[in-house]
């Protein structure tokens, strides 16, 4: 059932976990093949969170997009409901970055690679959602890729405490949220020397936070991604695996 | 490397045409941009409130030759139904096709939809820079809707920077007119109300806006393992990935933005992005403080 949590006195009540604790993750679940049109495609949930991405190609595109040297990536963000606005097009051009970030581009001059991404259900955590969904269904489409990255959100809710993947009556109650993509593997190829430490790949925020506390949630994000990589990383061997027989 | 080669029987101008990452590489590597500034300086910022007369208020900025130009115009509404002591503001960004060789007239680009998310997130979701009760008149019966109107005049980078200094400036100087709701309904400036009333009461002056929050944001990029601070057109297309940092006089983070890219950054680096935008803000805020106390002043 879909929480109906709203402002009100009501919202800070059904924030309150009662199936896990703070610091643990939703139950992930992956699909992968489901659409027999498209070349690749994954359907990811977190919990009751639920997103479906389908690529396609890389294939022709028109003379007017396509780039003499690299694939062009063009991304369509589809709500569960109503018209897409201005926060699709703002996840569009986050998930277009990350997948120019982690994709041969240069293998496939003048083409385009189109990912769609349908929301098919809402609790939470939409965005880290449609990214580990792109993630699995570039997989699943066989693009070649020198990375993947996976994605957690955490937020920080009142009283300074913190919880990861917050479901949607935690993220309506909560004062931020910041969402963030990290790389499954370590090797790069602008291979950075001087960075130290884990790195991200994409970070989203909405809501003020003092400065300790946003670098708080990056730290828990980044270690709830090797978790999810770890599934991931296990899911896609399993399907692979499946196929092969 | 043939670029290498050829460079001498090449001009500068083509060169820098042929091998854009060649020529700005040559820079970096002496620790100079093309443009003179050095690797942390952002452009110098200018402000020009009050650019369009017809507004309720207005201000033009330039970050060098990035240039936006906001202005707002109130207009009265019934308050919706499940909010009746608030009011609305409302964003728009139109990116003129003047402003850049990739920009077409017809529908809204995509850039300019993303520039109207992250304003709305900085300015309203995540700072609370307006309090929506403020541009309440009368609960239940009238309220101010603000239309934010941000033009995009030239699209030279730090858009995200420049929009938003745009809007806030025109917010900071915005007056909310005095007015009184009749029995019948309907709104009229407070003056001609109390003149019914009290004929010899002088008519009271319109009231500043009170910003809850001033939000100022920067871009950096990463350009081979440097840390390029307020980028131009010319070097987004460049770097490696970027990151916009919001921060506002509270010294809280309203919002870092790293929409993916070709590298990641470690959390090192994520804060010397926050610590440059904190530098900026401090510059950022004297421009606009003096801006405004000579707007002020100048009545």
């Amino acid at each position: 059932m879909q929480p109906t949590a709203g402002p009100g006195p009501s919202s800070e009540a059904l924030a309150k976990r009662s199936d896990r604790t703070e610091l643990q993750l939703r139950v992930l679940t992956c699909e992968r093949s489901l659409l027999h049109r498209a070349d690749g495609s994954a359907k990811w949930s977190q919990g009751q969170t639920s997103v479906l991405a389908a690529i396609y190609g890389p294939r022709l595109t028109f003379a007017k997009k396509e780039h003499p040297e690299t694939c062009v990536v063009e991304v369509l963000v589809r709500p569960k409901t109503r018209l897409p606005g201005p926060t699709e097009r703002q996840t569009e051009s986050l998930i277009r970055q990350c997948v120019e970030g982690v994709v041969l581009t240069a293998m496939h001059p003048r083409t385009a690679i189109l990912v769609v991404i349908q929301v098919v259900q809402n609790d939470g955590c939409v965005m880290a959602c449609a990214l580990n969904a792109v993630a699995a269904a570039l997989v699943d489409a066989g693009i070649p890729m020198h990375q993947n990255f996976v994605s957690v959100t955490s937020a920080l809710m009142p009283g300074a405490s913190v919880v990861i993947d917050p479901d949607l009556a935690e993220e309506q109650a909560a004062e931020a949220l910041v969402c963030s993509a990290c790389t499954t593997c370590r090797s790069w190829p602008e291979a950075s020397a001087a960075q130290k430490g884990p790195a991200v790949l994409a970070v989203y925020t909405r809501g003020a936070m003092p400065v300790e506390d946003y670098l708080t949630l990056v730290e828990l994000n980044r270690q709830g991604c090797e978790r999810v990589a770890q599934f991931s990383v296990m899911a896609a061997e399993k399907s692979l695996v499946g196929k092969s027989r | 490397m043939a670029a290498a080669e050829i460079t001498d029987s090449l001009e500068a101008d083509a060169f820098k045409k042929l091998y854009p990452d060649q020529f700005y590489a040559r820079f970096i590597a002496d620790g100079i941009r093309p443009d003179g500034r050095p690797l942390g300086r952002a452009r110098t910022a200018s402000i020009g409130l009050g650019a369009v007369s017809t507004a309720d208020s207005s201000a033009l900025v330039k970050f060098g030759n990035s240039t936006a130009l906001a202005g707002i115009k109130l207009e009265i509404m019934v308050p919706k139904d499940d909010t009746p002591n608030q009011g609305q503001l409302s964003i728009a960004v139109e990116m003129a096709p003047m402003c850049s060789p990739d920009m077409r007239p017809g529908r809204p680009s995509d850039a300019a939809q993303v520039l109207v998310e992250q304003l709305n997130n900085a300015l309203l979701a995540s700072a609370k820079a307006v309090n929506l009760d403020d541009l309440c008149i009368d609960p239940g019966k009238a309220a101010w809707v603000a239309y934010l109107d941000i033009y995009v005049l030239d699209s030279d980078g730090s858009l995200a920077d420049v929009t938003l200094l745009a809007a806030v400036a025109a917010l900071a100087t915005l007056r909310l007119p005095h007015v009184a709701v009749t029995d019948g309904g309907n709104v009229v400036p407070s003056s001609e109300a109390a003149e019914a009333a009290a004929p010899d009461e002088m008519a009271v002056e319109p009231t500043k806006l009170q910003l809850r929050s001033v939000p100022l944001a920067l871009t950096c990029g990463l350009y081979k393992d440097q840390l390029i601070v307020g980028l131009t057109a010319e070097e987004e297309a460049l770097v490696a990935t970027s990151v916009t940092t919001i921060v506002d006089d509270q010294g809280r983070l309203i919002g870092q933005l790293k929409a993916g890219g070709r590298a990641e950054m470690d959390i090192a680096r994520l804060q010397d992005c926050i610590e440059a935008a904190k530098l900026r803000y401090a510059e950022l805020a004297g421009i606009l403080q003096q801006a405004i106390t000579q707007y002020d002043g100048s009545g």
